[in-house]
This record gives C-alpha cells, sequence and structure tokens, in this order.
C-alpha cells in the first residue's frame, strides 16, 4: 500500500512539475493578496490620522473614538443584526429540513437542489429589481423589513444548503437502520443520531446565513423600503463621497473582523467532517 | 456528486416537508424573478403597471445607444472571467490534487470563504486610496523617484474597474472547478501515466475533459455576477463609462421599471444561454468515464 502511494505521489509528480506548482501558488497567492489587501488596508486606515492620505500614520484611535459622537451607524446596525439573525434562522430550519432529507430522496435529488441554487447564477441587482416588481407593483405590498429578510433568504439559502449537504452526504444512513432495529422511535433516531452527527452542518448554514445577510448590498438597494441596513448606509456614505469616510472604515474595520472570526469557525466545523 | 440511497425506513412526512419547500420556494422566488422579466414587454407609471404589450423598453435600448452598454459589460464580464480562469484553474487543480490536506487546506479554504462575508462598498471604497492620485502607489512610485507626476488612469478608469473585479470573483472560478477535479479518480491519471502519456497530454486529454462541467459552472458563476455587479464601477468607475448594473440603478431610480426590466431580461438571457453548456459538459464527462472504463 505504502509503494503503491509512493508510486502515486511520483505519477502526479510528473503531472505537475515543480516548477508550475510554484508558479500556480505565486499567481493563486497574487489573486488573494488582491483580496485581502484591500480588508487590511481597512483597518490601517481605520486606524490612521489622515485617512485620505498617501502614506498611513501618525496611528491615533480618534476615529474609532468618533464613533460614539456620530451615532447614526447605531440604527442601521441593529437593523442589520435583527435582520440577520432572522435570515440566520431560517437558514438553519430550511437548511436542515432540505439538506438531510435531499440526499435520500429516491427521484429528483439533485433537480431539487438545481432549484434550490439557481440564485447563485442570477446577479444580486436582478433578484432585486425582480423581487420590488413582483412584490411592490404586481402585488401591491409595500416594502419593508420583510422583503428585506426575503432577498436575504434568497441570497444565502444555496450557501447554507451547500454547508449542510458538505455534513448530510457524508452521513452513514445505515446507522438509522441500525438504530430502527434496536427499537428505537423516529423522533428518538432523529434526536440522538441524527441531531448529534448533522448539528455542524446547521450551525454552518446559520453562521452562512448570519455574514452573508449582514453584508448583503445589491438586492438590499431595490427592497429596503424605509428601512435602513449597515451595508446601504456605508454604500451611501461612500457614494456621496462625504467626509464621513474615516468612520466607515472603522465600522467595517470591525464588521470585516467579526466575519473572519466566523468563517474560521464555521470552515473548521466543516472540515472536521470532511476529514472523518 | 453521489447520492446515497436509503433502503426502507424513511418516513414520507420528511420527504413531504422538502417537497413542501421547494413549492414554496418556486412560488415566492423563482415565479417571480421570471414573471418580473415580462414587465419589459408592458409600460409601467410610477410602481404601477398598464397593461399594454409594447417592445418600446427594447426599442429605447436600440435608439439610446444603450445596447453599447450591454457590449461593453459582456466585454469586462469576459476579461474577468478569461483572467479568473487562467489563474484559477492550476490552482484548483493543485488544490484537490497536489496539495497534502493540513492547516495550509484549511486556510485556503478560509481565505476563499470570507470574500462572500465581506461589505462589498467597504472593501472596494478602499482601492481609492491606494490607487488615486494621491494613494499609495502614486505616493511610494513619487518618494522613490520612479515617476515625476502621478498616474492618472490608476483610478476612476477601465484599469480599476477591470482590477477591482478580479479579486472578489476569483473565489467563484477556482471552486466549481476544484469540486470537478477532486471527482476525477487517481486511477483514471494512473491509467493515462502508465500508457506513457505525458503530463501534458494527461492534463489536455484526461483532465481537462473531466474537468469541463467545473471549469463550465466556474466561468457562468464569474461571468453572469460580474454582467450585473453594481459595486465596483459604481465606486471605481467614477462615472466615466457606464456599465449594466449602472444603467439598471439609475433607470429605476428614474422609476422607468420596464426599461430596468429590460436590461435584466438581457442579463438572464445570458445566464441562461450558458446555462446548458453546464448540462452538455456534465454529459460528455459522463460518456467519456464511461467510455474509459469499458476500454
Amino acid at each position: 500500500m505504502a509503494i503503491h502511494d509512493a508510486h502515486l505521489a511520483a505519477r502526479r509528480e510528473a503531472l505537475l512539475s515543480r516548477t508550475a506548482v510554484r508558479l500556480t501558488l505565486l499567481i493563486a497567492a497574487g489573486v488573494c493578496f488582491f483580496i485581502y489587501a484591500p480588508v487590511l488596508w481597512l483597518g490601517v486606515l481605520s486606524l490612521s490620522a489622515d485617512p485620505l492620505a498617501g502614506l498611513p500614520g501618525p496611528f491615533t484611535m480618534r476615529w474609532y473614538q468618533g464613533l460614539f459622537a456620530d451615532q447614526r451607524w447605531v440604527e442601521p446596525l441593529i437593523r442589520s443584526l435583527e435582520i440577520a439573525l432572522i435570515v440566520s434562522v431560517l437558514c438553519m430550519l430550511a437548511a436542515a429540513a432540505v439538506g438531510r432529507s435531499l440526499p435520500r430522496l429516491r427521484r429528483g435529488g439533485p433537480l431539487l437542489l438545481g432549484l434550490f441554487l439557481i440564485p447563485l447564477v442570477v446577479p444580486g441587482i436582478v433578484i432585486g429589481l425582480d423581487i420590488f416588481i413582483f412584490y411592490r407593483m404586481l402585488l401591491g405590498l409595500h416594502m419593508g423589513m420583510w422583503s428585506l429578510v426575503l432577498v436575504h433568504f434568497i441570497w444565502a439559502f444555496p450557501f447554507a444548503l451547500i454547508g449542510m449537504l458538505v455534513v448530510s452526504t457524508r452521513f452513514d444512513v445505515r446507522l438509522l437502520e441500525a438504530a430502527a432495529d434496536l427499537g428505537a422511535g423516529p423522533w428518538r433516531r432523529l434526536w440522538d443520531i441524527e441531531r448529534p452527527l448533522l448539528m455542524s452542518g446547521v450551525i454552518t448554514a446559520g453562521m452562512f446565513g448570519f455574514l452573508l445577510s449582514l453584508t448583503e448590498l445589491p438586492r438590499s438597494i431595490f427592497v429596503f423600503g424605509h428601512a435602513q441596513t449597515l451595508p446601504l448606509f456605508t454604500w451611501a456614505e461612500t457614494t456621496s463621497r462625504g467626509s464621513h469616510v474615516p468612520l466607515i472604515y472603522c465600522l467595517n474595520s470591525l464588521i470585516a473582523a467579526v466575519s473572519v472570526i466566523m468563517s474560521v469557525i464555521s470552515v473548521r466545523l466543516m472540515s472536521r467532517w470532511v476529514k472523518t | 456528486m453521489r447520492w446515497p440511497r436509503i433502503a426502507a425506513g424513511s418516513p414520507g412526512w420528511e420527504h413531504a416537508i422538502v417537497y413542501a419547500l421547494a413549492v414554496l420556494w418556486s412560488l415566492g422566488v423563482l415565479l417571480p424573478t421570471i414573471i418580473s422579466l415580462f414587465l419589459s414587454v408592458l409600460g409601467a407609471r410610477g410602481v404601477h403597471i398598464s397593461w399594454h404589450a409594447s417592445l418600446d423598453a427594447y426599442r429605447d435600448i436600440l435608439e439610446s445607444g444603450r445596447w453599447e452598454v450591454v457590449l461593453r459589460t459582456m466585454g469586462l464580464a469576459a476579461f474577468v472571467s478569461v483572467i479568473c480562469l487562467l489563474c484559477g484553474f492550476p490552482f484548483a487543480l493543485w488544490l484537490a490534487k497536489r496539495a497534502r490536506p493540513g492547516p495550509l487546506i484549511q486556510i485556503i479554504w478560509m481565505s476563499l470563504t470570507i470574500p462572500f462575508f465581506l461589505d462589498p462598498s467597504a472593501r472596494t471604497v478602499v482601492w481609492r486610496t491606494v490607487l488615486g492620485t494621491t494613494g499609495l502607489v502614486n505616493t511610494v512610485l513619487q518618494r522613490l523617484h520612479l515617476i515625476h507626476a502621478p498616474i492618472e488612469w490608476l483610478l476612476f478608469s477601465d484599469f480599476s474597474v477591470y482590477f477591482g473585479l478580479i479579486g472578489p470573483y476569483f473565489p467563484n472560478m477556482v471552486m466549481p472547478i476544484y469540486l470537478s477535479i477532486l471527482l476525477i479518480e487517481d486511477d483514471l491519471l494512473q491509467a493515462s501515466v502508465d500508457l506513457g502519456a505525458s503530463p501534458w497530454a494527461t492534463l489536455r486529454r484526461v483532465v481537462i475533459p473531466l474537468a469541463m462541467p467545473g471549469i463550465v459552472a466556474g466561468v457562468i458563476f464569474t461571468f453572469v455576477p460580474v454582467m450585473g455587479d453594481s459595486v465596483v464601477p459604481n465606486i471605481l468607475g467614477g462615472g466615466n463609462k457606464e456599465y449594466l448594473a449602472d444603467t439598471v440603478m439609475s433607470l429605476s431610480t428614474s422609476m422607468n421599471y420596464s426599461g430596468a426590466a429590460a436590461f435584466a431580461t438581457i442579463i438572464v438571457t445570458m445566464a441562461a444561454i450558458l446555462a446548458p453548456l453546464f448540462w452538455l459538459a456534465r454529459q460528455r464527462a459522463a460518456v467519456r468515464i464511461e467510455r474509459r472504463r469499458q476500454s
């Protein structure tokens, strides 16, 4: 077995020569740098006395203290957190219900999965506009918090479902049969066997839902009504080229820090199950 | 994806929940998305629909010259997709077949996931302080006496729009390609090498055809969202050139909803044209594997 593995490794080596690997990683690291450099720079600038100058510094906590003075961000933040929590719970419930049964359907599993994943290939502004046209113009409903929850759910659910499926497609259904043979009823099987084994998928779904909702912008622009979320606030401030940019830097540095910590936790939860 | 089967004992109500949610999803999400597109052939006064079929919205696109916006945006989306594909495919190949499981893989996965959770306008607006005439790049270059006057085309230009879109959409390209390469069995690669194929031939005749569903999915996941990206062109484009999302936003701000719906229809049509390519690629990959098994 070990010899076979070593052989295989040598063959793979031939498939991708060392130089090609280095080049590949260099390019990928470069692209990842372009993803993360702005986020780190955001944090650096939020501490800089003159954030709009070319080089940062001298460093100060002034802008963070400014967050207490100018509190226009508090209401959008609270609204964003409310919506994110609702979307998170909805994602957990729906992803749990769909994700655990989808792999066990005898027919139509892949088709249903495709149905749920369609929003991934529809740009945000199209979803936002379409939801507005249908619910506001055709049905005459007034936009508000419910429509924000709806479009955030549309955006987040496909990701939540994928997170759940990573765990649930690895679930060994024979465990349920064994439990049934040993006399466990349906509720007992659900609670004692499926719940502990699938919980990490459900938590991942919830975290994806929370984070995707917290930072959602393109769909929200069309359906916010009188409600304002933090990304909408940020969007308004950045496009108006106002003087409140330092405030935006501080707020979003904090949000980015929360996002990074939560995604580290959720990816770790998922990968623990991929390994076993 | 392989679908595990359960023999018996799975109660019908569990499946009923899935079907019920699928119906709700179809009625509440998918149906509105499709129906709304029909507004483009109806008129609208404010938020009230006028029920007279007409192609005015589309005639406006031709007469106002806004079809150029469509072409320009398609060029932008194609460019970003190609760059992401060229950088992403080798990376996905390495990630799926070469990288050893360990902390490095976890870190890479996290760094590919986190971009989805960042505020789009916050992470884009930072580039202004990096690329602007008094920004980081120009300041550093001037301090080093490499340039005498600031480079103007770094910000509020085509360059900044193209550049700003590559990072955010890179994970969209890598993830599907990674999954499709992961599904290629090592035995197939082994067989190709045993039969004397060079690494290049193995890549071209085994890996790429079998990874084609993932490549097509990656292109769709990149091309279509870039067509509809409203943040980067707005913040980094500086209003010099209009892209599709700018048009949709400005039309809906001026309450020309049937005009906005016409552009949305164009975007959805692009997605609908590209989507069948994925099924085609899947079909062909499946046939190919079957043929290998038999021979």
